[in-house]
């Protein structure tokens, strides 16, 4: 009879290809940690950024979690959640995303602005999102984290990571809470970097199943 | 055939599929409850086709290494997916069960023939360094179970690096002769080969040692 294990050694080279993995998420995780950071560095952190409400501050801290944690984890195979808790956790990142984004002023019209809006601004706040979020991606994409899943759904998973990212370097970043200024140049932004990310992620996949 | 009726007699557990999904994608815990659920079915599958426990425990070993070697081939075909996850691992342990079954056979034909003439006797006494002609054949195996999973591992690299690596390695070109003949600078060939190498690396260690070693040793017998 036979001393092999195979179920130990199977097990064993799971945990080689999971430790693999981790060494894609590693330069990406180490750039979504330190753009905030970085990017507050460079531009300077919103004045009233501590002056916000504590259920703000807190919901944007989940995002960063969320960004840094969670969706990578589940974007590049290192947690394996059931279907149900998917769809809660995806539901809960866009609802984060969409508040963070949006700000007090979603609840409270006359929540002050800090600075009257302007078309120059929506556009640098749009390039600072889209910038922060480009910089993982292209991270993301020369790491070949974006073809770790069998299936290309985890590339939207790494998708929504980065965009949650680029909408909370610009919401730490920028001090005008107006509806009119959020929407379009913080969260609509946001939602472009999805759709591109999505789509370079799920071409980069489709890329490595063809060539495959 | 029986393996096959045994197999047809038992259902599928439900949620099989699902637990193949996730442990295709890399899930160590997936991987654990399609062990529980396949292991004690596959066994007793196995037990009832070589009629040996011992040598159906090591089948069963051996099904499980060769099925994840294999798994990027695996397909839900048929209208069962759970079904079809049971079909694949059945299938992979009767060839197995198959091939032990064989090699039983030859090995008895060879003893028979060896007790049956005294020459032949005397001729073993003679000491030799020279491999016999049952080491000649059952190395012959060990290289042909080897070059097959090598070509299985090839087959699974990307298009441009399995190019590089059958120039290289069983053309004999050199890195700059490939160079020129796909009309790529040398440093991407460079790259492309240590990246299939590495890859080849992977794949072939640690499980397929023991595959290989698994079945050098006559399919576990």
């Amino acid at each position: 009879m036979t001393e092999i294990d195979a179920r130990a050694l199977i097990a064993g080279d799971l945990a080689e290809r999971r430790r693999e993995r981790l060494q894609h998420f590693r330069p990406a995780w180490l750039l979504t940690a330190a753009i905030p950071i970085v990017g507050l560095v460079l531009t300077g952190a919103r004045d009233d950024l501590w002056a916000q409400p504590a259920w703000m501050l807190g919901l944007q801290a989940l995002v960063w979690g969320l960004a840094l944690f969670a969706l990578p984890a589940l974007g590049l195979g290192l947690w394996f959640p059931g279907r149900a808790a998917r769809v809660v956790l995806g539901l809960l990142a866009a609802a984060v995303a969409f508040v963070v984004a949006a700000g007090p002023a979603l609840f409270d019209m006359s929540y002050p602005t800090g600075m009257e809006d302007h078309p120059i601004y929506q556009v640098g706040c749009a390039s600072l999102t889209l910038g922060a979020g480009a910089l993982v991606l292209a991270v993301c994409a020369l790491s070949g984290a974006f073809v770790q899943r069998r299936r290309s759904a985890g590339a939207l998973w790494l998708a929504a990571a980065i965009a949650l990212l680029g909408v909370l370097t610009t919401t730490w970043h920028c001090v005008i809470t107006g509806l009119d200024h959020t929407l379009p140049s913080h969260l609509g932004a946001g939602v472009l970097m999805l759709l591109v990310a999505g789509l370079v992620g799920a071409g980069l996949h489709r890329r490595q199943r063809d060539r495959a | 055939m029986t393996g096959r009726a045994t197999q047809e007699g038992r259902s599928a557990p439900a949620g099989l599929h699902a637990l193949m999904d996730r442990y295709l994608d890399g899930d160590a815990r997936a991987f654990a409850a399609l062990h529980a659920a396949l292991a004690p079915r596959l066994t007793a599958f196995l037990v009832h086709l070589v009629r040996d426990t011992a040598a159906a425990e090591d089948l069963v070993q051996a099904t499980w290494l060769k099925a994840h070697l294999a798994r990027a081939r695996f397909h839900v075909q048929g209208a069962s997916p759970d079904g079809a996850v049971q079909a694949w691992y059945f299938t992979i342990a009767r060839n197995l069960a198959v091939d032990h079954l064989r090699a039983g056979v030859r090995d008895r034909r060879r003893r028979d023939l060896g007790d049956d003439g005294g020459e032949r006797d005397r001729l073993a006494e003679i000491p030799s360094d020279l491999p016999t002609a049952e080491d000649l054949e059952i190395g012959e195996a060990e290289a042909q179970e080897i070059t097959s999973r090598v070509r299985d591992a090839l087959a699974q690299l990307p298009a441009g690096q399995r190019e590089i690596v059958e120039l290289h390695k069983f053309q004999g070109l050199s890195m700059a002769e490939i160079a020129a003949r796909l009309r790529i600078r040398e440093g991407a060939v460079r790259v492309r080969a240590h990246r299939a190498y590495k890859a080849l690396a992977r794949w072939l260690t640690p499980t397929l040692r023991a595959l290989l070693l698994l079945l050098a040793r006559g399919g576990g017998a």
